[in-house]
Parts: structure tokens; sequence; C-alpha cells
């Protein structure tokens, strides 16, 4: 879906049309439902966490604006945020924070999820902010305006940060 | 690699129960707020800092590219008459023995004090001062000849002379010349043409006190000679008269001599008496022949004598009155302000440069901001909710 298309359905969906909603929905879930399962390596939660990522941005669509970025990067802020409201609020994930508090040892993986493939062994070795971008770009497949605008930097900062991680990654393998 | 992992990873979402409530919100949801308050992209500290920096770049490149916005060498020309109050005038005439220094007898090439070079050394226990003020005034304006009009009318208003003046859409000339004692009153209402941020002064002044020197030198040199030269004609005249007076005695004694000679041999008989006598004429009538040569010569010679001294004496006296004269524009010139005033167009560009000098400043750190913006700001993250 191009963004032209995205916007359009965002604008009949202000106007009520389902229809459209639908179709958002159908294009979008794949890969935000991903993100959120990588990041919170538990289904439940991420049910929980995307019924309310859409409750939230439909509640609030009007005040969804057209500057040149989709409407799902809007989604996956609003995802980003509600992980980051459930790990304050569960104190035994707070290690987990999105917020890149200089911590660079591995993610703890939940015992329930798939281990042993090459890309998780790399993604824990890098850090939260690192493993970030890379599930935004590659899991969301959103472009580095769209990753500079839910991770508040600039593009250049982007660009330079994936650049710098795809390095990294080499490294490690 | 990572491309395919992030494909993998992506999965459908399979309730439709939360899709359904999903879906649902969207017709259960609040009318649209009246967002009061709206985002102004266009208002980032980067776009304004670029905008004005943009502005002000135009504004002052569009001042430098106008043509005649910077002021022209200022030329001085003096068209007056060689009147009093002309320096032209005065400065032909103290020039006495050195023309050569001086060059504003005609058009000087620039606009600067002359530069009257001393020719006497000056005691400098002398502390006279004959100053000699030269005025200079840059008017930036946008209405050129207004400013120029009653630039010419408050010089004439205040008792002064238009020398010359020249006159175009961006630029006007006026050269003039205003008497001293009303100098302050007309330069305080030429500033009240236009805002003091528009109008630059410049004021030169020089001691005439070398030339007055000169001048009361070369006088009392003129009088000294003058003196001494009718001191030597009367000396002339008197020792003159007196020699002639001792021939004119001479002449009488031997035209005597020869009347009394004369008288005698017309009455005696004696032959060798009249032979004596005739003798005794003859004689007289000679030497009265040579003192009357001599009194000629001696009359031409006081002649010439007393007309030389009569030229070097009347040369004298044309000297004192000259040095008179200079000495009078001397004062005259002293007693007046010669001025110019340039009046030039200004654009709001310059209008610009002139409240804000530093705009260099301000431009460059407008695009530093704007760089410094491009590269390290953080972009603005969603308004989530």
């Amino acid at each position: 879906m191009t963004i032209k298309e995205e916007l359009a359905l965002v604008r009949r969906a202000k106007d009520g049309d389902k229809d459209s909603l639908s179709t958002l929905w159908e294009g979008i879930n794949p890969k935000l439902y991903g993100y959120l399962v990588n990041v919170l390596k538990d289904k439940s939660q991420a049910d929980d966490i995307l019924q309310e990522t859409w409750l939230k941005a439909i509640a609030k669509i009007d005040k969804f604006t057209d500057r040149g970025v989709r409407f799902s990067a809007w989604l996956f802020a609003i995802a980003r945020n509600e992980c980051r409201q459930f790990w304050r609020q569960n104190a035994k994930f707070n290690s987990l924070s999105l917020e890149a508090n200089g911590l660079d040892r591995p993610v703890q993986m939940a015992p329930s999820l798939e281990a042993g493939l090459l890309v998780d062994s790399i993604l824990a070795k890098l850090t939260t902010e690192e493993q970030e971008i890379l599930r935004l770009r590659f899991i969301g497949q959103l472009d580095f305006k769209a990753i500079a605008k839910i991770m508040a930097i600039s593009v250049i900062s982007a660009r330079v940060r994936l650049h710098r991680i795809l390095k990294k990654a080499r490294s490690l393998t | 690699m990572l491309t395919e992992w992030g494909r993998r990873q992506q999965r459908g979402f399979a309730d439709q129960e939360i899709k359904k409530r999903v879906l649902n919100a969207l017709t259960g949801r609040a009318p649209a707020e009246a967002r009061i308050l709206r985002s102004w992209p266009w208002l980032r500290i980067s776009m304004v800092a670029s905008a004005s920096a943009v502005l002000v770049w135009l504004v002052i490149v569009g001042n430098w590219t106008l043509p005649g916005s910077s002021p022209v060498a200022v030329t001085y020309q003096s068209q007056a008459d060689t009147a009093s109050l002309s320096p032209s005038s005065a400065s032909k005439e103290m020039a006495v023995g050195d023309t050569a220094t001086d060059d504003r007898s005609g058009v000087a090439s620039s606009y600067e004090p002359v530069a009257y070079w001393p020719q006497t050394d000056v005691n400098y226990k002398d502390s006279r001062e004959y100053l000699k003020v030269y005025y200079r005034a840059n008017i930036q304006t946008r209405k050129v000849d207004l400013i120029a009009n009653r630039a010419q009318t408050t010089v004439r208003g205040y008792g002064g002379r238009i020398d010359s003046s020249s006159l175009n859409q961006r630029s006007a000339y006026i050269s003039f010349i205003v008497p001293k004692k009303s100098f302050e009153a007309f330069k305080t209402e030429l500033k009240s043409l236009v805002g003091a941020r528009f109008i630059t002064e410049n004021l030169d002044s020089q001691n005439l006190l070398p030339q007055k020197v000169n001048i009361e030198d070369q006088t009392k040199t003129a009088s000294s000679s003058l003196a001494d030269y009718q001191s030597q004609k009367k000396n002339l005249t008197d020792k003159h008269n007196q020699t002639m007076a001792g021939y004119q005695s001479q002449i009488s004694y031997y035209s005597n001599q020869v009347w009394n000679a004369q008288q005698e041999l017309n009455q005696t008989t004696s032959t060798a008496r009249q032979a004596e006598l005739r003798s005794q004429i003859s004689s007289a009538n000679a030497n009265w022949s040579r003192i009357k040569k001599l009194m000629d010569s001696a009359n031409s010679d006081y002649n010439k004598k007393a007309a030389a001294l009569d030229s070097q004496i009347k040369t004298q006296q044309t000297q004192l009155v000259s040095l008179k004269t200079q000495d009078t524009n001397l004062i005259d010139n002293v007693e007046t302000v010669q001025g110019m005033i340039s009046v030039n167009w200004i654009s709001y560009g310059g209008i610009v440069q002139l409240y804000v000098p530093f705009y260099r400043w301000l431009i460059a750190g407008a695009m530093l901001i704007v760089i410094l913006a491009a590269v390290f700001g953080r972009g603005r993250s969603f308004e989530t909710v």
C-alpha cells in the first residue's frame, strides 16, 4: 500500500467508513503485530497491546495529520508507547524498557520464544535502541522518515545509526 | 538476511472479535474536537531562521546590486566668481612667490582641505589661530531630489552661497559656502532634514596662521623697502639740487664776467685792453658752456636715478596694496565655512544595515542554526495519544 493510498483510506475512515478501516487493518496488522510479538515475546500481551493501539488510534484519528508520514508509522509510535507503559506498570520487565538507558546487555528472551535463529542471536547482542531500529526497519518496513519520527531523531541520524547497526551486525556474524 | 527475517516476523492477526471491536469503535468515537491549537510546522526555529537568513541576504544582496547605492567619489568644483567669499581667489593671491603648490586655483580632483604650504616658519610662541573650516556631510535618503533641494534652500537661508551642484535620481552633490557665524545653526537645520542615522558629518579645520605670518612678513619687508627707496629718492634729490645750485652760481659768475667785459670793451679805446677783454670774454664763454654741459649731464643722471627709484617705490606701494588685499581675503576666508553635501539614495536593505550594523553576524548565526538544525536537530515525535 502506498502512502497516498493509505492516507486516502485514513481520510475515509475519519468520515466513518469501516471498509477503509478494515483495509487499513488488513494492510498494517501483519507488520504491527509481528513487531509487537518480537518486542514483547508474548503473543497474548501483543494481542492486548495491538487492540489498545488500534482503539486509541481510532479514538484520536482526527488528530492524525498528514505530514508526509504514514498512518502506520503513527500506529507504531502508539504501540511503542503502549509497550513502554506496559513495562512501567510491570516492574519485573523494567530492564526491557525501550528507552536507551545505556544498557548493552542482551535482551532476556522469554522461554516461550524461539531461540537459535542467527538474527535473534545478533539482536541479543545489540542495545535496545539498536534492536528497535532494526524492528521498525525490517519488520515494520518503515522508511527513515517514519523511523526518525517514532524515535524522535533526525532522518540523517536514523540513516547513520542503521548503517552502524548493520556494520556491527556483520562483525558479530 | 534481515529483510527476509523481517518478512518472516510479520504475522497475520486472526482474532476477529478484536477486529470487530476496533471497527465498531470507529462509529462510536466522539466527534472531532475543535482543534484550537494547530501545529505550525513552518514556525520551527530552523525554518524561521532559514527564511530570515534568505530574506536578509536578498535584501542585502539587492542593496549591493542596485546602481548608485554606494556613495560616489566626491568631486569638488568651484564655479563661483572670484568674489570675496571665493577661496580660489584668495589662494591665487596668497601664494605669492610660489603658486605651484596650491592646486585650488581651478578644479581640484577630490574634495579635501587644501594643503597650504607655509612659506614662513611660524614661531612656536605665536598662538594665534586663523582656522579655516571644511565641512562634509553625507546624507542617505530615499527622496534624493527633495532633500537636495531642501539642503540648498538651507544653505541660502543662512546667508550662504551655492558654488556648484549636480542632481540625478540616485545622488546629488552640493558645494557651498556659509558664514562661520551661522554655521552651527546651519548644521543643526541640515541634520533635522533626515534621521540621525542617515547623516554622517566630517569636519576638518586648518590654521592659516602660516599664510597670515607670510603676509605680515612680506608687508614688513615691502614697507621697509618703500621707506628705504623713498629715503634714497630724497637724498638723491637733495644732492642734485645742491649740485645744480653750485653749477648755477658758476653760470651766474661767468655770465657776469662776460657782461662786465663786454661793457668795458664797448667803452675802452685801448687796443691792448680790447684784446685782453676779448680773451676774458672768450674764456668766460668757454667756462659757461662747460658748466652748462655739466648741468645737463647732472640733470640727465638725476632723472634716470629718480625714475628708477620712483619705479621701485611704485612697486613697493603696489605690493603693499596687494598684501593688504590678501590679508583681507584671508580674514574673509577664515570667516566662512566651505562645505560639500552628498545626498545618496538608500535601499531598504541599506536602511536595515544602518539599524542593524551587525547583520552579517545575524546571517551567519541564522545559517549556523539552519545547518545545526538540519544535521543534529531531533525530529518531533508524533503527537501520540
